[in-house]
């Protein structure tokens, strides 16, 4: 799975499906800080990704 | 998972009201939620040349295209976007082209102003001073957005503060024990009344920052996501991460503390001699003999050896 967070690549060892919202967790954040796309669409925490995917985690409060 | 509303995919969950969101219904959602303020608080009531700020982030371009979107047909009314450059290279630098493109493609008139012209420019500044650059960068960039709307006549200014910028600083005010801030942070202009100062109003105050967030990326606005490089100097960082933990565990706790600002505001009561003085140094509004703009230019100049 690549996984993405603001365009940098994480690297992430993730085995089989997983969803979105334990994904979040896994990587450190929460729901309510980072949107989630998946193959480039905006999902909510409670789909799935799958290993082929790209998951991309984009931060809310960046800014200053 | 699919949308509460219809059968379309969800692309948020919205858990203080438990409910599935696709784009076309967020998007309506938040349409719906801005328009009814604006009506609700009479921002544009007896307007004719709304600014809007913005810096090219998420939030700001959302107010601009959301704006466009609920009053660009009112032929009456002017929009016109104000960027202010801080001079933050890496930053501000390329916001401003995301700003630029947006107001380019929606037709409005865009206009920036720079702190190498009437400030001092942040990573300038902060080679010299390594604490609390918000502090000098708000103050700066307020005196410039009210310059800017004196310049261009406007009758207000659309700031992009959703709802997670507003109970934050409710929070840190009270942290301060500053009650007066508290009532010059209003949906729809301040305390004082006064020509030299140009009314703010806050379009997207009733939105949470992650659907503002959600909005955008719907709507394919494309805006600049990077991190101010001296952000982690705030207090508003920790406030952030207390209310988001605190969301996390008790939904709808954001929307609880936004109606408590909103009813402190309601049954505040403000001093009643307050005015507006004239800065001496730079003719601009002030609660003091000299604006708070001009006294910390004349403090930094005299520490970098001006």
């Amino acid at each position: 799975m690549l996984v993405y967070v603001d365009g940098q690549r994480r690297q992430c060892k993730i085995d089989g499906k997983i969803k979105v919202s334990d994904l979040i967790v896994r990587l450190g954040f929460t729901r309510e800080t980072v949107i989630a796309k998946v193959n480039g669409k905006v999902v909510t925490e409670y789909d799935y990704a799958e290993p082929s995917d790209r998951v991309d985690l984009i931060r809310v409060s960046t800014g200053g | 998972m699919k949308c509460s509303e219809c059968n379309n995919e969800a692309v948020i969950y919205l858990s203080y009201s438990q409910k599935f969101l696709c784009s076309k219904h967020l998007s309506r959602l938040v349409e719906k939620r801005v328009g009814a303020s604006i009506r609700e608080y009479g921002m544009i009531e007896g307007r004719k040349r709304i600014g809007v700020a913005v810096s090219g982030g998420k939030d700001s371009l959302t107010m601009l295209y959301l704006l466009h979107k609920l009053l660009g047909k009112d032929r009456r009314l002017k929009l016109i976007a104000i960027t202010v450059d801080e001079g933050i290279k890496g930053y501000r630098d390329v916001s401003i082209r995301n700003a630029r493109r947006l107001a380019k493609s929606l037709g409005i008139e865009h206009h920036i102003y720079k702190f190498t012209d009437y400030a001092i420019p942040m990573d300038r500044l902060m080679k010299h001073k390594k604490t609390d650059p918000c502090s000098y960068c708000g103050v700066f960039r307020r005196w410039i957005l009210n310059k800017a709307a004196g310049e261009l006549k406007l009758d207000a200014l659309a700031i992009g503060h959703n709802l997670d910028d507003i109970i934050q600083t409710f929070l840190m005010n009270m942290m301060r024990n500053e009650p007066l801030r508290i009532a010059r942070f209003t949906p729809n202009g301040g305390i004082i009344e006064s020509e030299a100062f140009v009314s703010r109003i806050r379009p997207l105050f009733s939105i949470p920052e992650r659907e503002v967030m959600a909005y955008a990326l719907c709507n394919n606005i494309d805006f600049h996501n990077g991190e101010c490089p001296y952000a982690a100097y705030a207090l508003r960082n920790p406030v952030r991460e207390f209310l988001n933990n605190m969301e996390e565990k008790y939904p709808g706790v954001k929307f609880r503390v936004l109606n408590s600002y909103l009813s402190v505001l309601k049954n505040m009561k403000v001093p009643e001699n307050l005015t507006t003085r004239t800065c001496i140094t730079c003719g601009g509004p002030s609660s003091t003999e000299q604006c708070k703009r001009c006294i910390l230019l004349d403090k930094l100049k005299k520490q970098m050896g001006h």
